[in-house]
């Protein structure tokens, strides 16, 4: 009895160690090692979009969340709508969580507009505060989908006119990316929420202890 | 002799079975095999793949109008999208736009139609006079 009840005891340990000791997603991305040396890691810079209600959106909006991010046009009629299946997916197995939000950035500056943006957001039943859509300088938001692991371009050939990849990234507190997946392949995307898991359990336990 | 007899029967039997499950699962299997392709490279991205669409985004087949007039408007919303859709209302509506299929050829369109019918329709099939002269009528 004694036996088992010693063992019990250091079965919880290990397992409490286990839990305690779960390997983090890296920081993905080139980073900069300073004259000092230290390292810099990749970090996504300051933004200033629009969202689909007219309001700004900005690094303060993501401020003390974790958030994900794409690229996609309304109109886009290759991958984008598996795309926003994929994220809509996403966004309803972690509904309860406040601390996850969604931007998704149009390369279509031209034609989606705030109301276009605006129609579209209600037309997928979200939280307009949880998931933006936004738009803005377009050589800003093509900027930006290459510090996002994504690339964008206008190509008259592509489908819908814009070519651009179909990648999801996650990004922490500190602007940093920790995960990333082909938003059109649901395997792929599985994975990817299990990554988001970790990555808001990390930031639980940070601000816990 | 008799027990040779009845094992050849019995084999015949088998035999039998083995070709009823064949053309029944020949029966379940929806004939247009071509037209299901091509929605699903075609359609299935925004329509879905069951055809029920996604929230209020994307309609589902069932729900389109088009469905049971097979053959004539159905012809010209799968090639013109939208543009046909504007200009039978006279204006933009206010759904996501539907795009052109202009790379499909009559015959692909019949398929399609014809899938269409058979899996979310009436199940009446459409000839290609039909598909070709409804496509020379889109744009009028």
């Amino acid at each position: 009895m004694r036996y088992l009840l010693g063992s019990v005891v250091v079965f919880i340990l290990l397992w409490s160690c286990q839990t305690q000791s779960e390997t983090k997603l890296p920081i993905l991305g080139i980073p900069d090692i300073t004259e000092n040396g230290d390292t810099l890691h990749h970090t996504i810079p300051e933004f200033n979009f629009i969202d689909q209600n007219g309001e700004p959106v900005t690094k303060e909006t993501v401020e003390g969340k974790v958030y994900i991010a794409d690229f996609f046009f309304t109109s886009c009629p290759s991958i984008c709508p598996i795309m926003t299946r994929e994220m809509k997916r996403i966004y309803q197995q972690f509904e309860e969580e406040d601390q996850l939000m969604f931007i998704s950035h149009s390369i279509d500056t031209r034609h989606d507009s705030v109301p276009v943006l605006k129609a579209y957001a209600d037309r997928l039943n979200i939280d307009h505060d949880k998931w933006k859509f936004v738009t803005g300088d377009k050589s800003e938001i093509y900027s930006i989908a290459n510090d996002y692991f994504n690339v964008a371009f206008e190509d008259e050939d592509a489908p819908g006119g814009y070519d651009h990849s179909g990648r999801f990234i996650l990004i922490d507190l500190n602007g940093h990316i920790r995960a990333f997946c082909d938003g059109t392949d649901p395997e792929s995307v599985d994975v990817f929420m299990k990554d988001i898991r970790k990555l808001l359990r990390e930031v639980n336990q940070n601000s816990t202890g | 002799m008799v027990r040779f007899h009845a094992m050849r029967l019995r084999k015949f039997n088998f035999l039998m079975v083995i070709v009823g499950f064949i053309f029944a699962a020949e029966g379940c299997h929806q004939p247009f095999a071509q037209g299901q392709a091509l929605y699903d490279a075609n359609c299935s991205r925004c329509h879905g793949m069951d055809g029920q669409g996604f929230e209020n985004l994307y309609p589902g087949i069932l729900e389109s109008p088009y469905l049971m007039t097979a053959g004539s408007g159905l012809a010209c919303v799968i090639v013109h999208g939208s543009d046909y859709l504007d200009e039978k209302r006279g204006g933009p509506g206010d759904e996501i736009p539907m795009p052109e299929n202009k790379h499909l050829t009559p015959v692909e369109v019949l398929n399609i139609i014809n899938y269409l019918s058979w899996e979310f329709g009436s199940r009446e099939t459409t000839t290609i006079d039909q598909v070709m002269r409804a496509m020379e009528g889109c744009k009028e």
